[in-house]
């Protein structure tokens, strides 16, 4: 059973991101949209425990349309995946289900 | 219990009572979900726990009380309700009575509740 997560705020400025954390579990996935994509750069305040999750299964993406739209691209962490809005359906179909951190 | 339209939905409320709506959106479309027979849970979460904070005074906040209402929970047959404890803990009410009683869980135990859901719903 897995639960994909996506997260729309930036982690610069809300817990959304670090309140989804705590709760992922190992083999789950997190999308960044929107806003939330900042939360998946370099000097993400969550980066270590990000990390530390990517050693446990959990896969990360990003929107492509959102960090091209912010510049980000060559900001991201280490092996955070870039998902295109048909990707996003794809990973909507293969996890049991999607909690929207908001 | 669980007919062949029946889900296991959790509503996770996870924001303060009167700085926005979406508290009382949540309770609302719970209530509203029980009528559908479905296998109801809810959880509070993050800033969510301060929705089950007693001695409310909303209409200070010129707000109809939530608290008031989230003790009817159970007589709409919603009996699984859950807090998050870490939440808890941060905010100071760990060991605060609180308006109705709910299972408080780890961060961990919340996972494996996520897990077992067909459905989440985000508030």
């Amino acid at each position: 059973m897995s639960i994909l997560h996506t997260v729309n705020k930036s982690a610069f400025t809300h817990q959304t991101l670090s309140e989804c954390l705590s709760v992922c579990g190992s083999g789950h996935s997190i999308l960044f949209i929107e806003d939330g994509v900042y939360g998946a750069t370099n000097r993400s305040p969550c980066r270590e425990t990000i990390e530390a999750l990517q050693n446990l299964d959990v896969q990360f993406y990003v929107l492509d349309a959102a960090i091209e739209a912010r510049g980000i691209k060559n900001l991201l962490i280490q092996e955070v995946h870039i998902a295109s809005d048909e990707e996003f359906v794809d990973l909507v179909v293969q996890h049991t289900a999607v909690q929207s951190w908001f | 219990m669980n007919t062949p339209l029946s889900k296991k939905l959790l509503f996770v409320s996870r924001k303060a009572p009167y700085g926005s709506s979406m508290a009382r959106d949540a309770l609302d479309a719970l209530l509203a979900a029980s009528v559908y027979d479905q296998d109801l849970s809810v959880l509070f979460m993050g800033d969510g726990v301060f929705q089950l904070v007693k001695d409310q005074a909303a209409h200070r906040a010129g707000m109809k009380s939530l608290a008031a209402s989230l003790p009817a929970l159970p007589l709409y047959d919603i009996e699984k309700i859950y807090v998050q404890q870490s939440a808890l803990e941060q905010r100071g009410l760990a060991d605060a009575e609180l308006v109705i009683p709910a299972t408080a869980l780890e961060d961990g135990d919340i996972t494996d509740l996520m897990e077992q859901q067909e459905a989440m719903l985000s508030f």
